[in-house]
């Protein structure tokens, strides 16, 4: 096409050297950044090749002239490039090629149908899982935020010595609050949280009578302090006379129904009567301070007399102006954190003023929110098993990713050629990884779909398996949905990435002349993919063995006496006088083998404790303290180690002690005749029991003293006990029960018909543990199910890859055996190497674990080999499906085509 | 089929197209149209008027190879299309007929 076009120009075009006349820079910039695109060579071309031949006809005054007016007349600066016809590029969003890639995806997804259900059914329970697992952990990680001032608010505790011991104690005096809010500047405000520390019983009608244990009583500024919001009454007024109560939601349902509880009373324990004065929106789930009644903190001092009979108005708990513990918890608002240095600073010299004894004793004050998971108060929570959690969770989810890269990416063969095609066809590879970009955001977001509907249908199944209790109003929050939006945010990132980068990097002369076998790319991956799949599944298998050991190690122990088939009905004090013959109509009923008393119920009620002197050693010592009658130690099968004279049992003013008893007393074998304090007069001891476990606090074995007394006489008589009934080996539990429930109801009692199992009593103490072993056993199964789906996946893949070399193989005359070994071995491998990197990690793990149990099993080492062989079976069995099948196939078949 | 129009510039741009047949590119058709009309014709004109054309589909161009004379870029080349050669011969035959329809004492005051 090039020509030489006119002389003129050719004559002109050779004159261009050095010292010629340029064109001015300034138009040829101007046309540079604004000239039409479409032509904008050509026009600077040509202009500047009539440049020279204006300088030669006019003069370079009036070429410059001419040259600046044509590049300015030539400017089109809102022009847009036309669609040139012969390359076009096209804007790879646009909406024929998003179509494009979702009707492939689409056909992808139809065409393999077992390999898409794999894939999003693997990545779909494995979002469940740790979607619902992450539930639990910010639910337990936000406790206590709710408050306005949450970060203001302190709470107190305090740390003492008794004897050897360290106790820790949260309940302060009732000056103790308002004297430091006198004292320093910096406290807003006080709140002060008493119980009734006895059952209560409420009752607004005679069928509307329950049991509660959620009754608070607290001073006005618990409205303020605290964000429990009032539904209906005056937040000025309520809580600030006695005798007056606030209802929540759920407990003026209960009782009121559809009615109006305001201004309506509530009868406690069949004497007090408080006034409604308003209703309380439930308190969320993740608030420590948990409460369905709370009363005037007025009330108290009725409440106190009517439980202890005191008289004297100095006596009563709210009117104590020591500055000591107490009965009362209590919270501050202060004004910054830095606060409670000053009130350290000032807090001895109030204790010395107010009479109290300070030494010994230290006063912490810890923030709210620190509360729930930073100390022990009975409460199962644990920081540490929430991290534990919470990396289970993000193990599942990382498997489950793991599984659907390594699936997505062994189909590359499939794709292989698409890819080459789009490639030719001019796809550029940042399109192309964004197509696969948007397949794995497509395939994630259904998983998502499928997560949600799963969470939404096993969130009952799973709150009742984990013992939780989750408002549903923080299940629906916005940050459970930000929560939710993170993880799939990070799924799509995290699940696009290897096969996009993998898939688009195929280069296209290669795939489309078939020398590349795009199966082969990224094989090392895949197979690292798989050894970490099942190293978490072994290790995973392994703790979880071990886990639930040490439970059944636990709940199994020895305990010292008989809990099975024993049922506990706790009883009111005002029934004292009808124990012995309701005792005796019970022994009447078929099914009940015998019937015993004791003041409170084991591993579910706390008891008390008291301090006493050693006579011998003069140190003091902590003991709980037990009462019982004279059934108990038989009923429960307890053995005696010192038998007391029948004579003496049950007679005023004895003791019996257990061996610890014995020994933190220093009664070195003779502790018969020994006299010991319990608060007022003495006791003497006159028999030894084996110990028991009795606390519901872990490992402990501590001295117990049990005064054994007829039922009149004893604590029951004034503040209810429990009666511990004996089933025959062989009776209808639930038959007798309700025989129970029957006579019980014979009594006209006061209190509603309440049992509990005492193995079950029992096995609530290592809640915790029982809730990580099952969450370990469930997650166990799930990361174990995935790996196997990805490890069928990859057979199914890897069969296929190997259609013809069976064919040949068999052929030739392989046998069935010999061809699923072959398939099989390479995995096999790769399992093995996996169960040798679990294990260690397994044991450690594990063992720094048992470390805070004082009662444990030892780690033994076939644990790990049963859970390898449970793994290589499993693998094996899933394994063989496919390969058995690729092995019978007919070789003719296999080899014919194509 | 409808009338083609073309504006006298035009109509001279295209026949220059035509004149220089495989050369006709911007610079050598402003020079052409220079020379052999002795106008004065802005490049800037000349560039309008052959986009104007190639839109009415009277013109193709492809882009010839580089050149260092011009720093490189490479020219566009012209060709005229049938459509084109189709339109010139309109307007030539509607001249013809309209000079044969002149009466011959016109023709003579005009001195032709």
């Amino acid at each position: 096409m090039e020509r030489v076009t006119s002389p003129n120009v050719t004559t002109n075009g050779g004159l261009i050297m050095k010292n010629q006349p340029t064109p001015p820079q300034w138009a040829e910039t101007l046309l540079h950044w604004w000239g039409h695109p479409d032509t904008r060579e050509e026009v600077q071309g040509d202009l500047l090749e009539l440049y020279p031949y204006w300088v030669e006809t006019v003069g370079e005054r009036r070429a410059n002239w001419l040259y600046s007016l044509s590049a300015l007349k030539l400017l089109r600066p809102l022009a847009k490039p036309k669609l040139s016809l012969d390359y076009s590029r096209p804007f790879f969003l646009s909406s024929d090629m998003i179509r494009n890639y979702l009707k492939i995806a689409f056909r992808q997804l139809l065409r393999n149908r077992l390999h898409s259900l794999l894939n999003i059914g693997g990545l779909g329970i494995g979002i469940a899982a740790s979607l619902m697992i992450l539930l639990f952990v910010v639910h337990e990680r936000t406790y206590d935020r709710f408050h306005t001032h949450a970060e203001q608010i302190f709470r107190v505790h305090s740390l003492f010595h008794f004897g050897e011991q360290t106790m820790q104690s949260d309940r302060m005096s009732a000056r103790f609050g308002p004297a430091i809010q006198e004292a320093n500047a910096g406290v807003l405000d006080v709140v002060r949280i008493g119980t009734p520390r006895s059952r209560v019983v409420i009752k607004t009608s005679p069928e509307r009578l329950f049991f509660e244990d959620k009754f608070i009583m607290a001073d006005p500024s618990f409205l303020t302090v605290f964000s429990f919001p009032l539904l209906t009454g005056s937040a000025k007024t309520a809580l600030t006379r006695p005798l007056t109560v606030l209802l929540t939601e759920r407990t003026a349902k209960r009782y009121f129904g559809q009615e109006d509880p305001i201004g309506e009373t509530i009868t406690f324990n069949n004497k007090l009567r408080f006034e409604v004065t308003g209703i309380l929106k439930n308190p969320p789930s993740n608030s420590t301070i948990q409460f369905d009644f709370v009363a005037s903190l007025k009330s108290d001092p009725a409440v106190e007399r009517l439980r202890e009979g005191i008289i004297n108005e100095d006596d009563v708990s709210l009117n104590s102006q020591y500055i000591q513990g107490g009965s009362y918890q209590t919270f501050f608002r202060l004004r910054s954190p830095a606060d409670t240095a000053n009130i350290l600073r000032t807090l001895p010299a109030l204790i010395t003023a107010s009479g109290a004894k300070g030494e010994g004793i230290a006063y912490l004050f810890s923030p709210l929110t620190s509360v729930h998971l930073g100390t022990n108060f009975g409460d199962t929570a644990n920081a540490r098993y929430l991290t534990i959690f919470s990396i289970i969770a993000a193990f599942t989810l990382l498997l489950a990713l793991i599984n659907y890269m390594s699936l997505t990416t062994s189909r590359a063969t499939q794709r292989a050629r698409e890819v080459g095609i789009r490639k030719v066809m001019g796809a550029a590879r940042r399109s192309l990884a964004g197509q696969f970009y948007g397949e794995s955001v497509l395939v994630t977001g259904v998983a998502f779909g499928l997560a949600i509907v799963l969470v939404w249908a096993l969130q009952p199944f799973f709150y009742q398996l984990m013992q939780l209790d989750i408002d549903s109003s923080f299940v629906y929050s916005t940050k459970s949905g930000l929560i939710a939006l993170t993880l799939f945010a990070g799924c799509v990132l995290i699940s696009g990435s290897y096969p996009a980068l993998l898939l688009s990097s195929f280069n296209p002369v290669r795939v489309l002349q078939g020398t590349l076998n795009p199966g082969k790319g990224g094989i090392t991956i895949r197979q690292g993919f798989i050894v970490l799949q099942f190293t978490v599944s072994v290790g995973l298998i392994g703790c979880s063995m071990l886990i639930y050991q040490q439970v059944q190690h636990l709940q199994n122990r020895k305990l010292g006496l008989y809990k099975d088939r024993m049922v506990v009905v706790p009883l009111a004090a005002s029934l004292t006088q009808q124990y012995n013959s309701f005792k005796h109509s019970l022994r009447q009923i078929p099914g009940v083998e015998r019937v015993a008393a004791a003041s409170r119920v084991l591993y579910k009620e706390g008891g008390s404790i008291y301090f006493t002197q050693s006579p011998i050693t003069k140190k003091d010592v902590s003991i709980h303290v037990l009462s019982v009658d004279d059934q108990f130690a038989e009923t429960l099968e307890i053995p005696w180690k010192i038998k007391p004279v029948p004579m003496r049992l049950a007679a005023p003013n004895t003791v019996v002690l257990n061996e610890t008893a014995v020994r933190k007393l220093g009664f070195n074998g003779n502790p018969l005749g020994q006299t010991l304090s319990f608060g007022n007069g003495k006791t003497e001891v006159i028999g030894v029991m084996k110990n028991f476990y009795f606390t519901d606090i872990n490992d402990s074995n501590d001295p117990l003293a049990l005064f054994v007394a007829k039922d009149t006489a004893s604590i029951m008589a004034t503040q209810g006990g429990s009666l511990y009934i004996r089933i025959q080996p062989g009776a209808d539990i639930r038959q007798t029960v309700a025989r129970i429930e029957k006579e019980y109801g014979t009594l006209g009692a006061e209190k509603p018909f309440e049992y509990f199992f005492l193995d079950d009593t029992f096995n609530s103490i290592y809640k915790s543990e029982a809730r990580l072993a099952t969450l370990f056993g469930l997650f166990t199964a799930f990361t174990l199910f995935i790996a196997c789906l990805g490890l069928f996946g990859l057979t199914v893949f890897m069969a296929e890859q190997r259609t013809k070399e069976i064919g040949v193989r068999k052929v030739l005359g392989a046998s069935v055996s010999s061809i699923v070994t072959l398939l099989s071995k390479d995995f096999l491998k790769l399992i093995a190497l996996a169960i040798l990197i679990a294990s260690p990690l397994a044991w450690w793990a594990m063992d720094k674990w048992l470390q805070e149990f004082a009662y444990k099993i030892t780690i033994s080492w076939w644990v790990f080999a049963v859970a390898g062989l449970g793994v290589v079976a499993i693998a094996l069995l899933t394994v063989s499906f496919q390969s058995m099948k690729a092995a019978l196939m007919n070789p003719v078949k296999s080899l014919r085509n194509e | 089929m409808k009338r083609a129009f073309l504006g006298e510039f035009e109509e001279v741009v295209l026949l220059t197209v035509a004149i220089l047949s495989d050369a006709a590119y911007g610079v050598s058709i402003t020079q052409e149209i220079e020379q052999k009309t002795g106008r004065v014709v802005g490049f800037s004109t000349v560039h309008t008027t052959l986009q104007r054309l190639a839109e009415k589909g009277y013109l193709t161009s492809t882009m010839g190879g580089a050149t260092a004379e011009r720093g490189g870029r490479r020219k566009r080349f012209f060709t005229v299309t049938s459509a084109g050669r189709r339109a010139l011969q309109e307007v030539k035959q509607v001249r013809e007929e309209l000079w044969s329809a002149l009466p011959p004492q016109t023709l003579q005051l005009m001195g032709g």
